[in-house]
């Protein structure tokens, strides 16, 4: 059991800085997840606290005690990494239990041990079998297993779940989750898929760039994003953004699209934006709903493509002005064509608003 | 119906017989030579059975080059092995000019086995030799050490040639096993294990194995049958203490031109040969030669 520390950590691979000034803590017996697109340098981080990159600059910290010296397997951490890195000539069991056999441990202990995690995984059957003999899942599993069977304070996950087809990722990912309640240990989680990210952690840790974008609780941060890239990043479908105008009058303060001046919504009051600055207005595809033609800033357009999902269908509309087209998701099994004139409302309460560095200025 | 099932070793023979024709007639032709008097001065070619492997085997040359050529191999073939390994090992790391060294290592592996012999009676000379100007310098040795003058030192001095000249070739093909190896799996054995020696014992070896058990084989025949360095470097004296097996069957066959004898040497080479790689193979058991 133990906390994790960044302080202002930083790693460069020659003039490439792949990290920069990183500082964080994850509490003991968080689940904290490090996501973004690849190149972020996530898994730079993951793999500088395990100690398999050296630290440029900065400080590391696991359990209070400073490791940035400390070789990688004396700092009480255990790793899962993509390729499940088993070791190919050895056993499930003897994969398992092979830290353990490296500090000495009596055979007797280590079998328990490995027994006792197999069991908690369900992998009691292939303890003889060797990796090559294994499915991608099986293999997951069996790599799960060996960092178990260390009793970790702190367990790494380095995108465990990315070599997996689709089924099998939602099923294992689940399985962590379970595993985290189980086992309540200290895990940090580096993945590039945000659907993991929203459904394993306590507190996400959006990186880009090599520097933390924003750090929360999921719905934290998909509600109240700090700024265009978060927005955008968490989300599925993603956030449309679409480049407006905003008018100051005494009527109140509006938002219109830049190119063809059609006025999409009305902002609450107390919102700071000044006449005729551009604003950047983000709406999830889930806030857009249909409305007649007569509706108060209705927002005409054109239906291009509909995927339907079963249970919701998402709609790609092409509005006038707008290069990108606008995805509308509506739940139910509305009969939508292609090819559909229809009119679409904006939600004020559920819009974002961000200034032309990509920070929020707050919500419509 | 010409299916491949039906006439397994009609679609084979293209490839089996220019593998008839190179390989086995020779073969076939130099056994049945060392079971008949062929004399180049004599004509016909009576059938004498082993009276050949006899001759040879009763002579004093033959046990010495025997004895020169077991202790040849067996120091020549783990230390290029051995070696190569360490060598292997270190030229993985990056570091700043790996790439060069890289290339340096490979220098031996293109000079002729003459040229490399040239080279070495020069490092080894004993009045203008680098090494002994070297221990000289060091005030380790007072007066020059004949290397390639004295029985003992001359063997020794041989084999230090001949494993300079076979490492490149070893580290090349290890160099690929170990690049074979999952970088994770690496990182896996770091995090599960301080201890570099023991990672290398229970992880790195494993996997490099079968290369290992290729490259003894390989080394151990290649001592076995050596010839060019050696003969270069010291005729295969002082007397006979560098005179290998491969030195009798040149004698036999082209100074005493009795091919018969000549063939018996060269088919106890290859009895010899045959042994050692299945001793080799038995030794260290690995996936490669069905285990």
């Amino acid at each position: 059991m133990a906390s994790v520390e960044l302080k202002n950590v930083a790693k460069s691979f020659g003039r490439v800085e792949a990290v920069r000034d990183v500082s964080l803590t994850v509490e003991d017996r968080e689940l904290v997840v490090f996501v973004g697109p690849s190149g972020c340098g996530k898994s730079t981080l993951l793999r500088m606290i395990a100690g398999l990159e050296e630290i440029t600059s900065g400080e590391l910290m696991i359990g209070g005690k400073p490791m940035n010296a400390v070789a990688a397997a004396d700092r009480g951490i255990a790793m899962v990494f993509q390729s499940y890195a088993l070791y190919p000539h050895m056993t499930v069991a003897e994969n398992m239990g092979f830290a353990l056999k490296m500090l000495g441990t009596e055979k007797a202990e280590i079998d328990r041990k490995v027994a006792e995690a197999a069991g908690v995984l369900q992998i009691e059957e292939l303890l003889g079998r060797k990796p090559r003999e294994l499915s991608g899942g099986q293999r997951q599993r069996v790599a799960i297993g060996r960092a178990i069977v260390r009793q970790p304070d702190v367990f790494l996950f380095d995108e465990p779940l990315s070599n997996l087809d689709a089924g099998l990722r939602a099923q294992m990912r689940v399985e962590i989750a379970r595993l985290h309640e189980r086992l309540r240990t200290t895990m940090i989680y580096v993945t590039h898929d945000q659907v993991e990210a929203m459904t394993l952690a306590d507190r996400i840790v959006i990186l880009n760039r090599g520097r933390i974008e924003q750090q929360g609780s999921p719905l934290e941060l998909y509600e109240k994003p700090a700024n265009r890239f978060v927005a955008g990043f968490l989300g599925q479908p993603k956030m449309n953004f679409i480049p407006t105008i905003a008018g100051r009058s005494q009527a109140g303060t509006t938002l219109a699209i830049a190119v063809s001046g059609r006025t999409v919504l009305k902002l609450g009051e107390g919102v700071p934006v000044t006449d005729g600055s551009e604003i950047e207005l983000g709406v999830r595809p889930d806030t857009i709903s249909i409305a007649g033609p007569l509706a108060d800033l209705a927002v005409p357009g054109r239906i291009v493509v509909v995927e339907h999902l079963g249970g919701s269908s998402l709609l790609y509309v092409q509005v006038d002005g707008l290069d990108q087209l606008l995805t509308v998701e509506q739940r139910g099994k509305a009969d939508f064509a292609k090819g559909q004139e229809i009119n679409l409302l904006f939600d004020t309460g559920q819009s974002h608003l961000f200034d032309g560095g990509g920070s929020r200025i707050g919500s419509g | 119906m010409w299916t491949i099932k039906r006439f397994p070793a009609l679609w084979l023979l293209p490839a089996l017989l220019p593998v008839a024709l190179m390989t086995l007639y020779p073969v076939a032709y130099a056994f049945w030579t060392s079971l008949h008097s062929v004399m180049l001065l004599f004509p016909g070619e009576p059938f004498v059975g082993l009276d050949n492997y006899k001759r040879v085997v009763s002579s004093n040359y033959f046990h010495d080059a025997l004895r020169n050529s077991l202790v040849f191999t067996l120091l020549a073939a783990p230390l290029v092995v051995i070696i190569g390994t360490l060598i292997a090992l270190f030229l993985q790391r990056r570091f700043f000019g790996s790439q060069v060294v890289r290339s340096i290592v490979l220098l031996p592996w293109v000079l002729p086995g003459a040229i490399s012999a040239v080279l070495w009676i020069w490092v080894f000379h004993p009045s203008f030799g680098v090494l002994n100007g070297v221990l000289r310098d060091l005030h380790l040795i007072d007066s020059s050490i004949p290397w390639l003058t004295s029985p003992r030192l001359a063997l020794v001095s041989v084999v230090i040639a001949h494993v300079w000249t076979q490492i490149p070739f070893a580290v090349v093909l290890l160099m690929a096993a170990l690049s074979g190896i999952n970088s994770e799996t690496l990182e896996a054995a770091a995090i599960d294990c301080r201890s570099a020696l023991k990672r290398f014992r229970y992880i790195v070896f494993p996997e490099i194995k079968a290369m290992i058990v290729v490259l003894i084989v390989y080394n151990a025949l290649t001592a076995f049958t050596s010839y060019d360095l050696v003969y270069a470097m010291t005729g295969g004296g002082p007397g006979t203490a560098t005179t290998l097996l491969s030195f009798q069957i040149w004698r036999e066959s082209f100074s005493m031109y009795d091919f018969g004898s000549g063939s018996a040497v060269a088919f106890i080479v290859v009895a010899i040969s045959a042994v050692l790689i299945v001793a080799i193979t038995r030794a260290l058991p690995s996936d490669l030669f069905g285990e």
